[in-house]
């Protein structure tokens, strides 16, 4: 984006803002990290129709199968696993959406391109849409733990409560890397469509609605393949209800899957900048 | 700082704030019951191990409670919904069930003219006790028990 801005910025005055941000100070670095944030959170506020469904699906899902449905066993072993499950749902759909839909949708709408010709660090933007998917996630797991907790009588000891929450809430920066992926791809008519062939099938094949040893086994094994399933894996670790898996192995895969969103999502910006400025 | 740049450190406080506000719903959810403590002779024959960590084939699974109903297992699960006027054992005191920190509990095959029992085994160190617990009254009990785990 700095470089748009010099392109921008060729012209007249906006260049001297231009070579004011390669003097930022890190407060004043910070200062315009957060206000972008404070920007993009009050951005996805003012959308009800995305807002709304975002934090109160899981919610919903998590009542009917984790409390109506989950409850009334012998054990609380449903409403704690589908908590941990549901807990990576409810952070997949703001990282995914947020990410790769709003991208899409401000790239075609010039937004994208019009915060490319502003001194605004690119590092800022990107900053922005993990922090609303962060502080969107954080709201979910909040009220699935309310209501575990409360309606369900799911009971966890203090460190799995704060683990199970700092599992659930590491897990944005590898969606965040897929939907930044997909919303450097796709297009902002077909971006809701890609990401929700994204989201829904792999939501399904990780065992975020049942567990992945009910599928047939091909099924399984797709599923070793995707973050979603170690991500989920990680969470359920945390309240004894895993498949036995290693913690480094779920974290490495998450890793270097991470990696591969983040070279694909370039690639997808190289392309979709040279189309942007080859007159689109 | 002019008036028009305040949203940034505005933005700090409310994270900050958000932050703590997160931790302190986290630090007042409901934790497990903690189980009476052992009274030995009593409820030889139905009690619950509580709070023990088992090998279930897959993996190891901690703070999970084994319910025993007239000597045999009747559930094992995590965090089962037990009788209020069960004895409840905690699994540090219990014979087969030693706590959560440093032992395990092993579901195994015990003798192959019988179903399933417990074993005793230490996590670092590998079977501690084999399946010759008769002795043992409630190793017995488990032993004989048909396990269901599941």
């Amino acid at each position: 984006m700095t470089r748009g801005a010099e392109t921008a910025g060729k012209g007249g005055g906006a260049l001297v803002q231009v070579r004011g941000t390669r003097r930022l100070s890190p407060a004043r670095r910070l200062h315009i990290y957060l206000l972008e944030a404070r920007f993009q959170v009050v951005e996805v506020l003012r959308e009800p129709a995305f807002a709304i469904p975002t934090l109160v699906f899981p919610l919903i899902l998590y009542l009917f199968f984790g409390v109506i449905m989950g409850t009334g066993g012998p054990s609380l072993a449903v409403p704690t696993y589908v908590l941990a499950t549901y807990g990576v749902f409810g952070v997949l759909g703001p990282a995914l959406f947020g990410f790769g839909v709003g991208l899409a949708n401000e790239r075609d709408t010039g937004v994208l391109l019009l915060k490319q010709t502003t001194p605004m660090p690119v590092g800022a933007y990107l900053f922005a849409k993990v922090m609303a998917a962060l502080i969107f996630g954080t709201a979910v797991v909040l009220g699935l733990f309310l209501l575990a907790s409360q309606a369900a009588g799911v009971a966890l000891y203090r460190w799995q409560w704060f683990a199970l929450a700092g599992v659930l809430l590491a897990g944005v920066i590898p969606f965040c890397a897929l939907g930044l992926a997909v919303g450097a791809w796709a297009r902002g008519r077909s971006a809701v469509a890609v990401v929700n062939l994204v989201f829904l099938p792999m939501a399904m094949l990780s065992g975020l609605w049942l567990p992945v040893y009910m599928f047939p086994e091909i099924m399984q094994d797709i599923a070793l393949a995707l973050p979603a399933y170690h991500h989920a894996q990680l969470a359920l670790k945390v309240v004894a209800m895993d498949a036995g898996q290693s913690v480094p192995l779920h974290v490495a895969i998450l890793m270097a899957e991470t990696l591969v969103f983040l070279a694909v999502a370039r690639l997808g910006f190289r392309r979709a900048g040279t189309f942007a400025l080859g007159g689109k | 700082m002019p008036k028009t740049d305040r949203p940034g450190p505005r933005s700090l406080t409310w994270i900050l704030v958000g932050i703590a506000v997160f931790v302190a719903v986290l630090a007042t959810l409901p934790v497990p019951e903690v189980a009476d403590g052992p009274a030995p002779g009593t409820h030889e024959e139905n009690f619950a191990i509580v709070d023990v960590t088992l090998f279930d084939g897959e993996a190891f699974r901690h703070g999970w409670d084994v319910w025993v109903e007239d000597g045999r297992i009747r559930h094992a699960g995590l965090r089962l919904d037990l009788p209020e006027d069960l004895f409840r054992r905690l699994a540090a005191t219990a014979p087969d069930g030693h706590g959560t920190q440093h032992e395990t509990s092993v579901q195994t095959l015990a003798d192959p003219d019988e179903a399933a029992g417990w074993v005793g085994a230490r996590k670092a160190g590998g079977l501690r006790r084999g399946a010759t617990g008769k002795g043992d009254r409630r190793t017995a009990a488990l032993t004989d028990a048909a396990p269901d785990t599941r």
